[in-house]
Order: structure tokens, then C-alpha cells, then sequence
């Protein structure tokens, strides 16, 4: 427990009226993976938010590798955004459309200025890493499938190396085929690169092939939260347990 | 499956239980009171720009209103005379206070030209103006939204190119003719050679009568502009979700397009028969000097181009823009009754 | 679901409306480039004959001045055209700036600045121009000023609007999360990507200009003698107009001409950025013959289902065939692009535009689907659930207005009995409140209760065969359970044939009674018992492909799974809000 790099307390985050986040706390170890579970309004979503400060929260703490997120200035978060990196869901959004991918890779390295001749051998081995061919980098996203733009997104929030990845519904788009893929190459990346990772999902089965840790969040609420192991095979919580009994491969699931 | 099993697996959106029938209601006054609120505060602030404007416009445009009204034989002292009475010898704050004032009793000075108040001017003009306008809109939005709807049902696919194609020219044609043109061809059509209508306003005729040629005129262009638009929002709605289920439902063609597509149309129509009120309020400036129609365009050309007329061009322009004002207000009124969803949104 | 294969190319779709324009505009450049070297003399030389009609040597007649009118409206085209870009340049130019600036200031600024815009956008752009040109006095270069002036706004608004539907797309986000500076975001994520619409609105505001301009010119406010514009041309020939008519056709005609040129480049930008879907009216036909069916047919029957994109022949499903008999669930799983869903659209009649479908025999029970069937009977005997309820519900109507349609004109209930019926329909998919429902609006309900008012309507007919298109995908994992639960309890008690389109297995093994494997528009295995299916005792390659490939949670030797009854107990005591 010596080597915590995120660790969340009393997390509360309020769109006006609405508590979406109510008393959140969670930690995960480096080169661990924390699985976030939860249905539509649960706040997944938002947790992933709050950690990278993109929305605020009204009190509680977020300290992401040696940064609180919550009280952190504008200055601090500009560098903290090159240490703790984002992949969006929708892999049709996600790539700027008059952009080669070449370009796009760059500007992660270089936001100011990206250019590609400089990085260029940087951007061929991360595509390379990722699956693609590093001769792919001159063409423009609408040349490639959704599967291969999520490769580039992984890429993307990659390749500055950073010290947390936060991956939100990354497979959700996505095909089973392509989802086996990306889920087998994001445990390829895992095991070379030795990732720490915020896997985001709906889906409890997907979430169960990259955690190390899992955190259920219900209604804005941590119901649960342990060892994969743990949550897997005794879940504590009846949310939890209804969430398993969902999973149609799971033998709770009933349809009578 | 048990009653009691949907508490856990489908937890009801707070508004949607029963019991919260009375918060709901009282959301729906929260969000009238905020609507309200806003756009009154919005179109209040309008109101004090439009003020401003029409006083700084004048302060801009060149040339000296003393010596305009003095008359071009005046000497200097007659002028400085004039300059005076007027009050355009005091700082220009003085004189923006004194204008306010006056716009807070209606009053936006005498008439250079006819020396009447301004005001007067103004009320004398516009309901010739605005009863065209009028006539001109429900025009534009019958003939613009009912061709827009036909039209884009019966181009739906790729059905009918050949009416693709004549709408699309037809159209066009409308809009590249300038509405003061247009206004020349049915003079000439139907006021010259078939002798239908009075040519241009005079008493011999009766009002609605010369009223014919000018609210066509105003609303030829208007109806191809909305039949364009409602066109294309018809050809969107119809690939929509929705509209495939009613035809899983095989329902009519007519209530299918009368019930389930039309109120799906009437957002866009409405917000833009705003902008074409508006805009239609612009084309009769220069409409109605063709048909020499006495009204506010007529009178804010003669004010502006020959006459130098202050206190008209400020009075007339200041109620053109409140109009306006008061369209914006009205259309967004409407939306909000007919689809509560937008009473939400903050734009305006 | 997304795609497998690489997205087409969006290609540039070059159309007659664009070439047309672009031929025309072509035509009035050069008109413009020309003119003035050539005709300057006979439409500025005094001494002809004037006021002259349509003559020989004069074809459009002359003025008072006796100068030919041909002429002059071919030399007036550099400077209304000049005039029309130089306003259309100053509007652009000055409306993407400000509306940029506005997208690149603080929040509050940006909100009134937006407001500020919208202000001036509401406001008559005629009577905008004919203040600037008070200001600053007749002349050319005051008209082009105030007409661009006046349209400033309308390319602020849109610009804009436009940067504010582009920063809440993912790349945006991303790009500023990753520390891109705001003015490297505004010039490449935010400006290129608006090129499409904003050069559309360019080609419109250009026709604008060149209509507002001619008018400005028309109240005396344009160009004054000795230069001339068609507005001036206009003036003039329009002052004659009951002595010498002809005057008017040169400027008129130009001016029109001009104008179509930029609409129709204009249009046709607009068609080629957004081309449309091209489809002729869907066809379903019968090839070859069958013996007639047994003497109890199925609920369906479909043989040698094949479908064809009508535009370019290609095969999306081909030769497949199944039959549902009655109180059986029949599943159809597969990919994107498997054919699945078209395969549910032939069936029920509903082949979309551009789509050709055929099938050598395609029976509803004793009917034959291929002939001619009254709407009535397709309504009341098929029943149809799609797979988003956010958007196959109709947003304006409520939900007893709109399911109440299909009972009325179908099996002639009145508006109240179709109102009983669909009570006891949400009731018995155990909707809370079923009578209130229906006077709500479909935004008033959440995903699962409306996917639930969905089934119960298309129950509401009492169908033989419900076909449920992915009916669970944008569904929560607990609420997908429970719809389905429903749709098995349904096909249990009423005896409803149920045809499942799913793309995920492991839904359809726990569903359906028999499963069809799609891929590529074919039916690649049958699988009788989809209960017992493994990765090991499946036939196809593929099949055990998906199996595997589809993520179920693993427990080992867990204790007892709790009941409902009991979750829900605890549901009870542990979210009391």
C-alpha cells in the first residue's frame, strides 16, 4: 500500500441540484488497474471527470500522483494533464478529421507546436506498439475502422508515457471481435508497460478481464469496492450482486 | 419477476413516480418563472441598446441639423438660434440625458420637416406597415410551410427528381430577384396590363385593395426561403426514428404525416418565421417606396435620403427595432408552450 | 454497434446543381474580367439615338442618354460584382473573427457576447445597412461597407454556434486536455473542420449581397454617376419603365443570372458536403415457386431471403431462410453488417429506400407476405420493437396519443378503449402508474420504462409475431434483464412467436429457443439447443469465434445466488433516500 498514486476522499460533485458523486473514495496501487462499475447515472463518467478536473467538486480530496486535483491551480493542472491521460469512448469523435494521425500523435507529444518530422520516430513505434503500421501515420482517421481509431486513441493517451491512464467505455463502440482485440492488447500493454489504469465500464465482464481493483458505484454511491478477486466471487453488496446476476453468463441469471 | 423487483432494476426518474406529480408541476412554474424572467430581462436590455443606438446613430451621421432646418438662407446667428433651442449646444451627456427623458414620456422630438412630433409621425406610419407585414406573414408561413411539407413528402428518397429539380429552381429564381423588382413585375403584370389592382397606394381605392400588390410583393421571397428550409427539416424528420415506427404501425399516410411529422416541424418553422418577420420588416423599407405606400419605410428613406428628418429616423427606427424586440419575444413565448423542453435553454 | 470494415470515404459528390453554378459563375468572372476593356466606349459615348427601344444594333434598346443598354449592363458586372464580394469579404472576415472571439473569451464575456449577437441578428438587415450608409454617406464603397457590416452577424452567429457544437467533440476535449493552446485549438480543431457549412453560407450571403446591394443602389444610396452597378441600371430603367420596357431586361436579367450562380453554388455545396443517402423506394419480390405450405404452417415462414443495395447490386443477405412456429423464440445473432437487422426489415414488410429484397416464399401464418396484404392485417399481427426507445418514440406526441393511433385505425376501438387497453398493456409490463403514462411525454420516462410502453404497445394488437430488433443494446445490463424477462413472459402466456435480432451471444443463448449465426448476410450455423452451446460443440468456426470473444463474468464456486425478493428487501432498507 506504499506505492498509492490515486487516492480519492469524501469526493462530492453537485450539478446543481442534482448529487452526482456522494462521499466517493477510492485508491489504486501503481502499475495496478482499477475497475469503475456502474449502470447509466451511476457517475462513473463523472469520477473520471473529476480525477483529470474537468468538473469541479463541491468537497473532498483527489490526489493523483502527488497533485490534489481539487484545489489545484490552473498552472499545476497544465502539467499534471502531461502525467494523467484521458481515452475517450467513441473512437468516431475522438480523432480530429483534418488531422493525419501522424499530426494528431505529435500534438500529444508537442501541444504547441506537433510537429511530426521531429517525433516521427516516436509516433512509428507507438503505432507499432498498438498494432498499426508505423506507414499509417499520413493518413487521416476516416481511412481506418473503429476498431483501429480506438488503437490510435490507446496511442494517443499513451505515448507520453504518463503515470495514470483514465480509459472511459473504450470497448463500448465497439463489435465483441474488435473488443476481444483492444482487451487483448490492452493486457499486452499492461503487462510490457507495467500501466496503472482507470478502466471505466458498464460492463461488468469487461471490467473483470483488465481489473486488479473494482469500485461499484450505484446512484452516485460507492456500494462496493475491494480485489477483483473479491468483488467476483463474494460480492457483499445486493447491487453488486444484482449487477452479476445481470451478466447473462452468469448462473444467477434468471429470466423467470 | 416480482412488483417489488423493479425498485432495484429500474429505478423511475425522479419525476416520473406518481408522487412527485406535484413536484413536477411545480418544476414546470419554476421553469415558466425562470423563462420568463430571462427573456423579459433580455428583451428589457434590447430595449435600453435600442435607445442608445438610435441616439449615437444620429450624433454619427454627418452634417448639422441646425443649419439643415435653418434653411440654406439662414445667417449664423439664425443657425446658432436653432442650435440652441434645440439644445445641441450642450454637452453631448446633457443632451443623451435629455433624450432619454423624453423617450420615457414617447416623445422623441418635433419633426424637422413637418414640425409634428416624431412620435406622431411614427403612429400615423405604422399601421400601414404593419398590417402588409402581417397579412404578408400568415402568407409565408401557410403557403412557405405547406409547400415545404408537400414537397419535401413527395421528394422523400429520391421519389419525384423531376419535382427536386423544379422546386429547387423555382425557388431559387424567387430569391435572386430583388424584392423591389419583384414588386415592379406585378405593377406592371397585374396593375399596368391586366389593371387588377391600383398600380401604387392612393385614396380612389380601397385600402386592402392597394394592400394586394405590396403584400405580395413583401411575401413572394419569404415564402420560398421558409418552403426551402421547412423542405429540408421535413426530409431530416422523416429519416427519423420515429417516423419509421409510425410506418411499423402502418398508419395513413395522413395521420402519419398530419400527427406524428408536422409537430415536429412547427419548432423550425416557428423560429424561423421570427427571422423572416424581421427580415420582412427590412424588405418593406424599400418595398413600399415602389408602391409609394405610406407607410414606416417610406418614411424612414424620405427621413434619411432627402430630409435629414432626427427625430423621425430615431422615432421610427426605435419602433422597427422594438417591433422586433417584441416578435423575438412573442415567438419564443410560443415555443415554450408548444414544446416545454426549450423553455430550459439559455440562448437569448 | 460500430463498423468492422474501414468507414466509406467521404468523397466529394460532385452534382449538376454545383457544376451548374460553377459554370454560370465562370461565365460572370470572365463577363466582369472582360467587359469593361471592350464596351467601355459604346456604354459611356453619348450621341446615339435615345431612349430607344429594341432595335438592330441595340438589341436591349438605349437610355436617355442614348447609350446602349447592352453594353452597360455587360460593363456593370466588374463593379457589382467587386461591390458584392467586397461585402461578403468584410461580413466573413469580420463575422468569424468576432464569432471566434467570442468562442475564445471567458464564459461571461462569451455569454454576452452571444447574446449581443443574437440581438443583432434579430435585427432587419436592410434597415442596418440603410443606418451605416447614413452614416457614411452615398457611395460605392459605403454600400459594400454597410451591406457587409449588416451580415456580420449572421456569420458571427454561425461560427459560433458551430465552435460550440465542435468543443463538445471528443477530439476537442482531448486536444485541451492534453495542454494544445486555445488559439492552436481555434485554428486546427475548430475553424477547418467549418469549412463546409460556413462556405455554403458564404455562397448565400454573396447571393444576398448582390440582391441588398442593387437595392441600396435602387433608393439612390449605391453608386453614383458616372460609375454604375446594376442597381443604378436598374434604377434608371425601372423610372422608364411604362415608355421604354426593354430598358429593364439587361440589369435585371444579370442580376438574376449573378445571384442563381452563387445559389446554385451554394446548393450544390451543400448537396456534395452531405450527400443524400440515394434510395428509390424500397421493393420486396417473389423469385421462383414453392409448393404451397402444409396444412398448419408456422407463424413465418421466410425462404431464400436475399438483399440487395439497389444502387450497386451488392448483396447484404443472401438466401436465408428460417420458419418461427408458434410460442417459439427464434434468435438471430451477429456483427455489424451481418444482415440481421435488414433480414427483420424484409420480414415485416418494411424494406428500406434503396433496398431490394426477394424471397421465394415469405408467409405469415395462411398469408402470403409477398402479395398483396392490407395494412391492417400487417399492423395488428406484426408487432415491432426497435432498439433505441430514446429515439423511436415520437417526442412531441404523448404515449397515449401516439400508441393509441395503431388500435383506432386498425381495429377500430374509440379513443377510449384503446385507452383501457393500453393500460392494462403497460400494467402487465409492469409500468407504475400505467393510466398517468399515458399523458406523458416519452422524455418524461427513463430508457427502461419506455422500452417497456414500447413492447406493451406492440403487444397491443395481440400480433402473432413480435420482432425485436436489438430491443436490450441501449439498455442498462439490470434493466436489459428485466425487458427481456418480459418478452419471454409474454411469448409464455399469449403464445406470441418471437423473432430476437441481438449482436450479442450471450444474450440470445439464455433468450431463445433456436438460434441463427449471421456473418456477412449469411447464415453461417443453426443452433437447435442454445442453451447447451460451447465454444466446443459449435460447428462454425465463427461461432465459437464469438462465443469466445464475448465477455461473461467468471465465478468460480460462488455461494448462493439471492433472489429477487430478497435483493429487493435490501434495496429497500439500503437506499432509502
Amino acid at each position: 500500500m506504499s506505492d498509492t498514486i490515486v487516492n480519492v476522499t469524501g469526493l462530492n460533485v453537485s450539478f446543481g441540484p442534482v448529487h452526482v458523486l456522494k462521499d466517493v473514495s477510492a485508491r489504486l496501487d501503481r502499475s495496478e488497474t482499477l475497475g469503475v462499475v456502474g449502470e447509466s447515472g451511476s457517475g462513473k463518467s463523472t469520477l473520471a471527470k473529476a480525477m483529470v478536473g474537468l468538473v469541479k467538486a463541491s468537497s473532498g480530496e483527489v490526489w493523483v500522483d502527488g497533485l490534489e486535483v481539487v484545489e489545484a491551480s490552473r498552472r499545476e493542472l497544465a502539467h499534471y494533464h502531461r502525467r494523467v491521460q484521458m481515452i475517450p469512448q467513441d473512437p468516431f469523435s475522438s480523432l480530429s478529421p483534418r488531422q493525419t494521425i501522424g499530426q494528431t500523435l505529435a500534438e500529444a507529444i508537442d501541444p504547441g507546436r506537433a510537429r511530426v518530422g521531429r517525433h516521427q520516430d516516436r509516433i512509428a513505434e507507438w503505432l507499432e506498439r498498438v498494432g498499426l503500421e508505423p506507414g499509417m501515420m499520413h493518413r487521416y482517421p476516416h481511412e481506418f475502422s473503429g476498431g483501429q481509431r480506438q488503437r490510435i486513441a490507446i496511442a494517443r493517451g499513451l505515448i507520453l508515457e504518463p503515470s495514470v491512464v483514465i480509459a472511459d467505455e473504450i470497448t463500448s463502440a465497439l463489435d465483441v471481435s474488435v473488443q476481444a482485440q483492444i482487451l487483448e492488447l490492452l493486457a499486452e500493454l499492461r503487462q510490457s508497460l507495467g500501466l496503472t489504469m482507470v478502466f471505466i465500464s458498464h460492463n461488468l465482464a469487461v471490467v473483470q478481464r483488465v481489473s486488479d481493483q473494482v469500485l461499484v458505484l450505484y446512484r452516485g454511491q460507492v456500494v462496493e469496492a475491494g480485489p477483483a478477486e473479491r468483488i467476483y466471487q463474494a460480492p457483499q453488496h445486493w447491487y453488486t450482486r444484482a449487477l452479476l446476476d445481470a451478466d447473462p453468463g452468469s448462473p444467477g441469471f434468471t429470466l423467470d | 419477476m416480482t412488483p417489488a423487483a423493479t425498485l432495484v432494476d429500474d429505478p423511475p426518474p425522479p419525476e416520473a413516480t406518481p408522487a412527485a406529480a406535484g413536484h413536477r408541476a411545480g418544476s414546470q412554474f419554476a421553469l415558466w418563472r425562470g423563462f420568463l424572467i430571462r427573456r423579459l430581462g433580455g428583451a428589457a436590455a434590447n430595449v435600453v441598446l435600442l435607445v442608445l443606438l438610435t441616439f449615437f446613430i444620429v450624433q454619427l451621421i454627418p452634417g448639422d441639423p441646425a443649419t439643415a432646418i435653418a434653411g440654406d438662407n439662414a445667417t449664423l446667428e439664425q443657425v446658432e438660434t436653432v442650435r440652441h433651442e434645440l439644445g445641441l449646444d450642450q454637452p453631448i451627456l446633457a443632451q443623451l440625458g435629455h433624450y432619454l427623458a423624453g423617450v420615457a414620456h414617447g416623445d422623441f422630438g418635433q419633426s424637422f420637416r413637418y414640425h409634428l412630433p416624431a412620435t406622431q409621425i411614427v403612429r400615423n406610419a405604422a399601421p400601414y406597415t404593419l398590417s402588409i407585414a402581417a397579412l404578408a406573414v400568415v402568407l409565408v408561413l401557410v403557403l412557405g410551410v405547406g409547400t415545404g411539407v408537400v414537397v419535401g413528402i413527395a421528394t422523400r428518397g429520391d421519389r419525384n427528381r423531376w419535382l427536386d429539380r423544379a422546386f429547387t429552381w423555382i425557388t431559387s429564381l424567387v430569391q435572386s430577384i430583388p424584392p423591389y423588382l419583384q414588386a415592379t413585375l406585378l405593377v406592371l403584370v397585374f396593375a399596368v396590363w391586366l389593371s387588377l389592382f391600383p398600380p401604387a397606394y392612393t385614396l380612389a381605392y380601397g385600402f386592402w385593395e392597394s394592400a394586394v400588390l405590396p403584400v405580395a410583393a413583401l411575401s413572394i421571397g419569404g415564402i420560398a426561403s421558409v418552403a426551402r428550409i421547412v423542405r429540408r427539416e421535413t426530409g431530416v424528420v422523416q429519416e427519423m426514428d420515429f417516423m419509421r415506427t409510425a410506418r411499423g404501425w402502418r398508419l395513413p399516410p395522413l395521420v402519419r404525416y398530419a400527427k406524428h411529422l408536422l409537430p415536429n416541424i412547427l419548432t423550425t418553422a416557428l423560429t424561423l418565421a421570427g427571422i423572416i418577420l424581421t427580415s420582412m420588416l427590412g424588405s418593406a423599407l424599400i418595398v413600399e417606396t415602389v408602391f409609394a405606400w405610406p407607410g414606416l419605410g417610406s418614411t424612414v428613406i424620405q427621413a434619411i435620403a432627402v430630409d435629414k428628418d432626427y427625430p423621425v429616423i430615431q422615432a421610427a427606427v426605435f419602433f422597427i427595432g422594438f417591433i422586433s424586440i417584441l416578435i423575438t419575444l412573442a415567438i419564443d413565448t410560443v415555443l415554450g408552450i408548444i414544446d416545454p423542453r426549450t423553455l430550459g435553454t439559455g440562448h437569448g | 454497434m460500430a463498423d468492422a470494415t474501414p468507414d466509406t470515404k467521404r468523397r466529394f459528390a460532385w452534382n449538376g446543381t454545383l457544376i451548374c453554378g460553377l459554370v454560370m459563375g465562370a461565365i460572370i468572372l470572365l463577363t466582369g474580367l472582360i467587359a469593361p476593356f471592350f464596351l467601355t466606349e459604346p456604354a459611356t459615348a453619348l450621341g446615339g439615338g435615345s431612349s430607344l427601344g429594341s432595335v438592330p444594333g441595340h438589341p436591349l434598346g438605349t437610355d436617355s442618354l442614348g447609350r446602349d443598354m447592352l453594353a452597360r449592363t455587360l460593363v456593370a458586372t466588374r463593379l457589382t460584382v467587386v461591390m458584392a464580394l467586397g461585402a461578403t469579404a468584410i461580413a466573413g472576415a469580420a463575422g468569424i473573427a468576432l464569432g471566434i472571439a467570442v468562442w475564445l473569451a471567458p464564459r461571461k464575456v462569451r455569454e454576452l457576447g452571444l447574446r449581443g449577437i443574437e440581438f443583432a441578428v434579430s435585427y432587419p438587415t436592410l434597415l442596418v445597412a440603410i443606418m451605416v450608409a447614413a452614416i457614411l454617406g452615398k457611395g460605392t464603397v459605403t454600400v459594400v461597407i454597410a451591406i457587409g457590416v449588416a451580415n456580420t452577424a449572421g456569420f458571427a452567429r454561425l461560427t459560433a454556434n458551430l465552435a460550440a457544437g465542435l468543443s463538445q467533440r471528443d477530439y476537442v476535449t482531448t486536444a485541451r486536455l492534453i495542454g494544445v493552446p486555445r488559439v492552436r485549438l481555434a485554428t486546427r480543431h475548430i475553424l477547418p473542420n467549418m469549412a463546409e457549412p460556413m462556405l455554403i453560407l458564404v455562397a448565400q450571403a454573396f447571393a444576398g449581397a448582390l440582391v441588398e446591394i442593387s437595392g441600396l443602389s435602387f433608393v439612390g444610396l449605391g453608386s453614383q454617376s458616372p460609375s454604375f452597378d446594376y442597381g443604378t441600371l436598374l434604377r434608371d430603367a425601372l423610372g422608364k419603365l411604362m415608355i421604354n420596357p426593354v430598358l429593364v431586361v439587361g440589369p435585371a436579367m444579370a442580376l438574376v443570372f449573378a445571384s442563381l450562380a452563387a445559389l446554385f453554388i451554394g446548393d450544390g455545396l451543400a448537396a456534395a458536403a452531405n450527400p443524400r443517402s440515394i434510395g428509390k423506394r424500397g421493393r420486396l419480390r417473389r423469385v421462383g415457386q414453392v409448393p404451397d405450405a402444409a396444412s398448419e404452417p408456422p407463424v413465418l415462414t421466410a425462404t431464400g431471403v436475399t438483399v440487395r443495395h439497389a444502387a450497386t447490386g451488392r448483396v447484404l443477405v443472401e438466401d436465408v431462410s428460417f420458419e418461427i412456429a408458434r410460442g417459439e423464440i427464434l434468435g438471430i445473432v451477429g456483427e455489424s453488417g451481418s444482415g440481421k437487422s435488414l433480414t427483420a426489415a424484409v420480414v415485416s414488410r418494411l424494406v428500406p429506400e434503396g433496398i431490394e429484397a426477394e424471397a421465394t416464399r415469405l408467409a405469415l401464418g395462411r398469408t402470403d407476405l409477398l402479395g398483396r396484404v392490407s395494412q391492417r392485417e400487417l399492423a395488428t399481427r406484426i408487432g415491432l420493437v426497435y432498439q433505441d426507445p430514446g429515439t423511436s418514440l415520437n417526442p412531441a406526441l404523448t404515449l397515449g396519443s401516439q400508441f393509441g393511433d395503431v388500435l383506432t385505425h386498425h381495429r377500430g376501438l374509440s379513443r377510449k378503449q384503446a385507452r383501457q387497453v393500453l393500460v392494462d398493456g403497460f400494467a402487465a409490463v409492469l409500468l407504475p402508474d400505467p393510466a398517468g403514462r399515458l399523458r406523458q411525454h416519452p422524455h418524461e420516462l427513463s430508457g427502461g420504462m419506455k422500452q417497456r410502453a414500447m413492447i406493451a404497445s406492440a403487444m397491443s394488437t395481440q400480433p402473432d409475431l413480435l420482432i425485436a430488433d436489438e430491443p436490450t443494446t441501449a439498455l442498462d445490463v439490470t434493466v436489459q434483464r428485466e425487458v427481456l424477462a418480459i418478452i419471454k413472459r409474454l411469448n409464455r402466456q399469449a403464445g406470441t412467436a418471437v423473432l430476437f435480432i441481438s449482436h450479442d451471444i450471450g444474450v440470445v443463448r439464455r433468450l431463445c429457443d433456436r438460434v441463427l449465426v449471421m456473418r456477412e448476410g449469411r447464415v453461417v450455423e443453426r443452433i437447435a439447443d442454445p442453451a447447451a452451446m460451447t465454444p466446443d460443440n459449435v460447428t462454425h468456426p465463427y461461432t465459437a469465434q464469438l462465443l469466445a470473444a464475448t465477455p461473461t463474468v467468471a465465478i468460480g464456486g460462488r455461494a448462493a445466488a439471492p433472489a429477487g425478493g430478497t435483493a429487493a428487501a435490501q434495496a429497500a432498507a439500503e437506499v432509502a433516500p
